[in-house]
Order: C-alpha cells, then structure tokens, then sequence
C-alpha cells in the first residue's frame, strides 16, 4: 500500500462499488419513511369517515308541502387530525311533496358548482352563474347544465328529516359521487 | 451516446474537475478509521434534514394543532411512527457522533495553527447543533417537551438585569403560547438549519484548505503515506455512516419517538430534559437560591469557554510548556467525562426516586389515555386538552386531582394525613370497612369527625347494611332483597339516631336518601355544610359554580359515581 493511486484498477473498482453500494444502502433507508409518509395520503383512509352518517335539517312540521326551502348541512367534520363540531359541508333545497316523502337537491350545480337559487317568479331553480335552469324536481329545463340538480336521499325518522349528504363530479353528463 | 453526452455536460459544465477535486483530496499520512465522525455527522445531519422536511408536511406549529399533528403523524401516516423514530434517534446520535469529532480532533491537536479558525466554526457548529436539539423537543407541545423547555427559558430569565427581557423575547411573551411554538419552529426549521449549513460550508473548506490534522510522524513518512481520499477514506467514512444510520433506524423501529400527553399548563409534571441535557439539568441541583447563575450560567459559560479558547490557551501556553495539546486534550477529555458523569448522577437519583417512577408512569398513563381519546374521533379543533372532555370519567379525574385531592389524598399515599380518600368510594368494600373503622386515616381519622361509632353487630348484619346503603347510589347491581334487610338494620342498630333517610337532614350527621348517587355527591359538594349534610361539623370547602363550573361538577360526580366498582386502594 505505499502508492495506493496506483493500486490496481480493479481494487479500486471493487472499493469504489462497495462506496455506492454502501452509500445507496443510506439513501434506501432514508428514503423509507420518507417516501412512505410523503405518499401516505395515496392510500386508502385507515379509518373511513363517515360520510354516510345523515345529517338532520328539521322536523316534518317545518317544511310546507310544494314550496322548496334552503337548508343547510351542518355536522362534525374531521379535517387530518383537527375535529370542528358544527361545520357547514353543503347545503339543500328540501321539497315536502303532497304524499309526505321529500325531495332534496343539492344546490351546487352539476355545471361549474356555482350555489342553485330558487327563482320564486318563474316557480324554478336558477343558476345565478351561466343561466341554467332546473324545474322544481330538478330535471334540467335550459342552460349549459350537462344534467339535472343531484338529488341527495332523504331519510324520515319520526317527526325528523335527515340528508345523506354527498358530493358529485361537475361537468359531466354522468352522476358519479366525488 | 453516453460518452457524448458525457463529453458534451463536461464542455458545459466542467463537472469532471468538480469531482476529481471532492475525490482527490491528499490525506496526508493515509486513510484512517479515526478521521470519519466529520463525515459521518454530515451524513447524519442530512437524514435529519430530509425526515424533517417529511415530518413539515404534517406538523402543524399551533398549541391547538401541534400534538394533534404529531399524534397524526404517529397514528394516521404511513411509515409515520418509524419517520418520527429516526428524526428522534438521529438527534441523539449527532449528539454522539459530534463528541467523538471533538474527541479525535483534540487529541490530534487540530486546535493548533493554523487551524484555529477551523476549530471555532466546529465550535459554532455545536452550538448550533445543541440550540437544534432544545428547540425541536418543544415542538410536538406535549407535556415533556413543555416542561422540559421551560426550563431552559426560565434559566435564561434568571440572567442578570437583561434576564426578563431576553425569556420574553424567546418565549415571544410573558408566558408559553402559539408565539412560543412559532419561534421556536422557526428556529428550529429555518434559521438554525441555514445556519448550519453555511457554517458546515466554511467548516469543510476550511478542513479543505489545511488538510487533516496528521498524526504526529516525519513528514517523509507522511508523504510516503499520502493518498487520496477515494477510495479508502471516503469507504471508511461511508462504512460508518451505513452503520450509523443503520443503529438509528433500528431504534427507531423498535422504540419509535416518545409522544406525552398533550402539554397541560395546569397540570404538574416531572420536567426532564433530554439525555444530553441532563447534565447541565444535574447541575442546577447544586446551586441553589442565590447561587442559581452558578449552576446555569457561570459554569456552563466557562465550559464553552473554555472550548472556543481552545486556540488561543493553547498559543499561550505552548512556547512554556512542550507538549501541551496532550495537555489541552487531556484535560477537555476529563470535562466531557466529568459531563458524562453528571449525566449518570442525574439518572441514578432518578432512579433511585420512587416518586419519580411514579410520576413517570402517570405520565405515560395519561399519554396512552390522550392518544386512546383521540383515536375516538380526532382531535378538537379547541386543543387536545379538550380531548378529556370527550369522556367525563377521565376529565373527572382531571378535576379531582387538580381540585379535590389537595385534601383527599390519593389513597396509596403512605403514611395517609388526608380527608376520606375517594378512590374505590361508596364500593361494597369502602362501605363495609368505613362502618367497621370510621375512624381510620383512609376515612375520618385525619378529620374532627369523631362522633362515629365502629360498628360491632354481626358480619351478616354488617353485610346487609353495606348493601343498603351501597343501594342508595342507584347502582344496577344491588342485591334488593339483602338491601331491604338493611334497611330493617337501619334503625334497629342505631344509624337512625343521627342520620336521616328523609333527604333533607338533621344537622347531626348527613342524610343518607341516595346517598353517593351522582344528585347526592354534587348537592355535597355544593355545600357540605348544609343542615342535608354535615351542618356544624363540616370542614370541607365549599365548591360553587365559579370553583367548580356546572361542567366539571358533571365529571367529578360521573368519576365519584364510577369509583363503586373501583377496588380500594389502601390495604
């Protein structure tokens, strides 16, 4: 070893192969969690939340039977690790139909996601935005709407009216959940 | 293609000389296994660097947000428990791995010419790196970290005359709070990191520009010797960071990172800092009242002092003295050792301390209990203290210990100087042995109360007894039958002559209609010394609504409730 420069060039090899290899086996490690908690949001929740839980809006008695009325959806949201109690996700256009059931639409409409109004002259629901037009139903009467209001199933328990609150894609023809 | 492409980045760039200069660095007297900490800490401080930008994207610097975050990390992301594991075990080890740098380079003199400046930017850069490791613990706000950072704030406001000043100017106030954390993530995040890494620039080209420091041999010897650093050195080196980084991650996966429970300004807590500052935690032990700065400041200060003057001592002394970088080395070993051993002393009183365990393990209690909580439904966006809210038996807890057991002890305390201690209250078996021996220290024996006789009757009597007034507090599992017995014993042995069951009282003695049911205990509390209750006897303070709000009343009595099926705990 008294020159190793000029040390066989194949020793050389050999040492400098183990240096990266010993070097990448550092980065691996490293790289582990890091990669792992940089792509964790990727994976599915490890707890589901529950989206499906109905939210209540209000007894029977407070809808009037063919007039739509606004509610909005207010329930506990877990944000990643903060709870909020009381959060507004969305809200609805609530119809008591004559035989007791209930219609509810979201307001968001499936065109851009602008809020739906109530468009009490003309006794329909209207798009402030790009002038969509919704009958009372929710079928798509005029404008760039690619399909009618989402409808949000309603749940009767007693005297109270509770909505399974979901969110939809927007611009599409097609209804699918977000 | 590849050689073109080569060819073409050279032209450009002039990559190839950048690489021959990092490879071909001269070490002089050859590669050794002593010279690989500096690299070894570099490699080191680089996995703190990228695990600490993966532990950014989920910490959240706010006392609401901040252990909720960590928790997150911990429980909810993937490979999470095992990033915060390394970034906890990294620090420790930069620790180490930075004593053994400052080791070898001492004792091969490298505080000498013309490495003088060289010595003070490793100086620096230790500084550095301690001011990195006091302010990250603080950041998960959880009760170690709290307390543990009050500490070092507080000793900075016993300075002299600037003191106050210079703990608001830390703490971003006058107390702990979001300005605290914000500060010390800044710190801890960007200043001190960009800090370190200018000054790991000056330190290496420095290291550079004079070489290693040789072992002392004729210079031929030294140039027969030489060699570059690839590929022996730079082997060495990456051998031992593999093995160091490999050490760290093994005990990140077996151990992970400690997370206490969430930082409670109320509560009280043993405050111990980190491993490598127990030492300086050690010492404030010895200086106490006005001697404190002593401890804290004076001969800490001298230490680093001491370090930094390294140089220049060693200037002074060496035209006298032959030799006397042995001295010098020598002597800084000793103060490391001397270090280490403040450090031990620190732990064996601790371990020694029964007291100490038994805080420790309260302390880790109420951090599974903390995570147990918030695995229920997430933290409140009010703050993880509101977590116990989520279950009145733990929050009760809470607001006994805070409030109620300055009087009624816990009752494994030993020797027992309290009021009637309430773990296991209004059980069969706390009924049962109080009738027997109300005079006890468990029960009215450190009290005034003495009017109480012992009851003598019959074991079956005793039992039929227990049971009736073990019914009064609404419990499902009572034996009815057994409690209508009592109820018959309840004036034939004697109770009636002072207690009354009409659920307003006599004065004498407290009324026992639903007595220890969750009505009964808040009426009490309320005000022990109504006619109801004790009236002239009573010697407990009075808890109204502005002492003990409606809503923590609630958990007291849903944790006095619960403590039925608890099993005592005096023998």
């Amino acid at each position: 070893m008294s020159d190793p420069s000029a040390a066989p060039s194949t020793r050389r090899g050999f040492l400098g192969a183990l240096t990266v290899l010993l070097g990448g086996a550092i980065a691996a490690l490293a790289s582990v969690p890091v990669l792992g908690s940089l792509f964790s949001p990727l994976r599915a929740p490890s707890r589901p939340e529950a989206e499906d839980a109905p939210i209540p809006v209000g007894s029977v008695s407070e809808f009037t039977v063919g007039v739509p009325r606004r509610v909005e959806l207010i329930r506990s949201v877990t944000d990643a690790w903060s709870r909020s109690d009381a959060t507004t996700v969305g809200a609805a256009w609530v119809t008591r139909n004559a035989d007791g059931t209930f219609i509810a639409l979201s307001t968001i409409c499936p065109h851009l996601g602008c809020g739906v109004n109530l468009d009490k002259q003309r006794n329909t629901f209207a798009c402030p935005c790009h002038t969509s037009a919704f009958s009372l139903a929710g079928s798509r009467e005029a404008g760039p709407a690619p399909r009618g209001m989402d409808p949000l199933k309603v749940e009767v328990r007693g005297e109270q009216v509770l909505i399974h609150y979901k969110r939809f894609k927007q611009g599409i023809p097609e209804r699918e959940v977000v | 293609m590849l050689k073109r492409l080569e060819a073409w980045l050279e032209s450009r760039t002039g990559y190839r000389a950048l690489v021959h200069a990092a490879l071909h660095e001269r070490v002089s007297g050859g590669a050794r296994w002593r010279y690989v900490f500096g690299s070894a800490v570099t490699v080191l401080i680089l996995v703190q660097a990228v695990t600490g930008i993966a532990l950014e994207l989920y910490y959240s610097p706010s006392t609401t947000d901040a252990w909720a975050s960590v928790n997150y990390i911990q429980t909810q992301v993937w490979m999470g428990p095992l990033l915060r594991g390394v970034h906890h075990w990294g620090a420790s080890a930069i620790v180490v791995v930075v004593a053994m740098h400052l080791l070898q380079t001492a004792w091969a003199g490298a505080f000498r010419a013309p490495r003088e400046m060289n010595w003070l930017a490793g100086f620096v850069l230790f500084q550095i790196i301690l001011g990195l490791a006091l302010t990250g613990y603080l950041l998960p706000w959880d009760q170690k970290g709290y307390w543990a950072t009050q500490v070092a704030t507080s000793i900075a406001g016993t300075l002299p005359v600037i003191g106050p000043k210079l703990q608001a100017f830390l703490q971003g106030g006058t107390s702990y709070g979001n300005l605290t954390l914000t500060r010390f993530h800044t710190l801890h995040v960007l200043l001190l990191p960009a800090a370190l890494f200018a000054v790991i620039g000056v330190h290496v080209a420095l290291f550079r520009k004079h070489g290693v420091t040789p072992p002392e041999l004729p210079s031929e010897e030294l140039a027969r010797r030489e060699e570059p650093f690839f590929p022996r050195q730079l082997l060495y080196d990456t051998v031992v960071s593999a093995v160091g980084v490999g050490i760290i991650f093994m005990l990140a996966w077996r151990l992970g990172a400690p997370l206490d429970a969430p930082a409670d300004p109320s509560s009280q807590y043993l405050a111990r800092p980190e491993w490598y500052f127990l030492p300086l935690f050690q010492l404030l032990k010895y200086f106490e009242g006005g001697a404190e700065l002593v401890g804290t400041v004076i001969l800490p200060g001298l230490a680093m002092g001491f370090l930094a003057g390294l140089p220049f001592i060693h200037t002074a002394l060496s035209s006298r003295v032959p030799r006397v970088h042995r001295l010098l080395a020598g002597a800084l070993t000793l103060g490391l050792v001397g270090v280490g051993g403040l450090g031990a002393l620190a732990v064996r009183s601790d371990q020694n301390d029964p007291a100490v365990a038994a805080m420790a393990a309260r302390a880790h209690e109420e951090a599974v209990e903390a995570r147990r909580l918030a695995s229920l439904g997430g933290v409140p966006a009010s703050g993880p203290l509101d977590l116990y809210r989520n279950d009145p038996v733990v929050w009760g807890q809470r607001a006994v210990v805070m409030q109620c057991q300055k009087c009624h002890m816990a009752c494994d305390a030993v020797p027992y100087k309290g009021s009637p201690c309430l773990e296991g209250y209004a059980s069969r078996a706390w009924i049962s042995r109080f009738l027997l021996n109300p005079r006890a220290p468990h029960f009215f024996g450190n009290t005034k109360i003495d009017d109480m006789e012992p009851y003598t009757g019959p074991q079956e009597s005793l039992t039929a007894l227990t049971e009736f007034i073990y019914s009064q507090g609404g419990r499902p599992d009572v034996t009815a039958a057994l409690a209508k017995k009592g109820e018959a014993l309840f004036d034939s042995e004697g109770c009636a002559s002072c207690h009354t069951l009409d659920g307003v009282g006599s004065g004498l003695a407290p009324d026992l209609k639903g007595w220890a049911s969750r009505e009964w205990t808040s009426a009490f509390i309320r005000a022990p010394g109504s006619t109801r209750f004790f009236g002239e006897l009573n010697e407990m303070e009075t808890f109204d609504h502005l002492r003990l709000p409606e809503a923590d009343m609630q958990a007291v009595t849903a944790w006095l409730h619960a403590q039925a099926s608890q099993p005592l705990k005096f023998p």
